[in-house]
């Protein structure tokens, strides 16, 4: 297990790769922690395209994050959640919170972006919705 | 019903023997050519078992736990999860979901409810200072059914 972190400004993505369990979330847990403290940053994206098993202590990992971001006033997010992590998400009640399957180009957008007029906000949000249609993608194949 | 094929196994309840009990298992269930689904739902009660065992069951020392499984003839899979630690004193307590007794770990609470939802069946049987098993089943589908 280990994990990949890019903090840009006020963002962060953590890209989580290998098993999630209580044996290793700790470690997990404190590598994003230092990076978000560190950084202080307020929009924390966690990445799990490359996670292969994941049980509850998945959950607590991502619940605690939830909870630190929100102590923050920031905002977390999950990507590239899919099938058997998805499951056990959606039986934590995870999709409640709003949290789950944002497109990480819709980041990668607000992140290249320079600071707006309004007319270019309302732009960039009627441009996040139409990103927000797009069915994930988790092949990451070229279109 | 007789079962048509057993294993047991039994480990040091090191934290990093989760993925091996898991593995260990989905090994002997791959027998009966589960899907993908199936296995990683087994793979996953079986981490929060043994999880179980290792973070409530040995809490503060190291003790044994140890593993059996038993495929039946009808496609079903039963595996029993046992410690010999301090035991769970008020099992449906242990059981509700985001209840644990161990918050500063940032455990979920959310163990048993796990297993419940991806097992056709958990059994707890616990007895205070004398440790816990915990018996899961699962039947697997016979591919194209």
């Amino acid at each position: 297990m280990s994990v990949q972190i890019e903090i840009a400004e006020e963002y962060c993505i953590a890209r989580l790769i290998g098993e999630i369990d209580h044996h290793n979330a700790k470690e997990l847990r404190e590598a994003i922690d230092n990076a978000v403290m560190t950084g202080q940053v307020q929009e924390l994206d966690l990445d799990f395209r490359e996670v292969s098993f994941m049980d509850s202590s998945g959950i607590g990992l991502v619940m605690g994050r939830y909870k630190l971001m929100q102590e923050l006033g920031g905002s977390l997010h999950l990507v590239n959640i899919a099938g058997h992590l998805k499951k056990v998400m959606m039986l934590a009640g995870l999709d409640r919170l709003a949290i789950l399957d944002k497109p990480e180009q819709r980041r990668r957008k607000v992140l290249s972006a320079e600071p707006a007029s309004e007319e270019e906000m309302a732009e960039t949000r009627s441009v996040e919705e139409e990103l927000e249609e797009i069915p994930l993608e988790i092949g990451g194949e070229e279109a | 019903m007789k079962p048509i094929n057993a294993m047991k196994v039994q480990f040091e309840g090191r934290s990093v023997n989760e993925a091996f009990s898991r593995t260990a298992v989905a090994a002997f269930v791959a027998q009966l050519d589960p899907t993908v689904e199936e296995l990683a739902d087994i793979k996953t009660a079986v981490s929060e078992a043994v999880t179980n065992c290792i973070v409530h069951g040995y809490r503060d020392r190291l003790g044994v736990v140890y593993i059996s499984a038993n495929l039946y003839p009808d496609r079903r899979i039963q595996i029993k999860v046992r410690d010999k630690g301090c035991g769970i004193p008020d099992i449906q307590r242990a059981m509700e979901p985001m209840y644990t007794s161990a918050p500063e770990e940032e455990r979920a609470g959310l163990g048993f409810a796990v297993m419940q939802s991806l097992m056709d069946r958990v059994k707890v049987v616990s007895k205070e200072g004398k440790g816990t098993t915990v018996t899961l089943e699962r039947s697997i589908r016979c591919k194209g059914e």
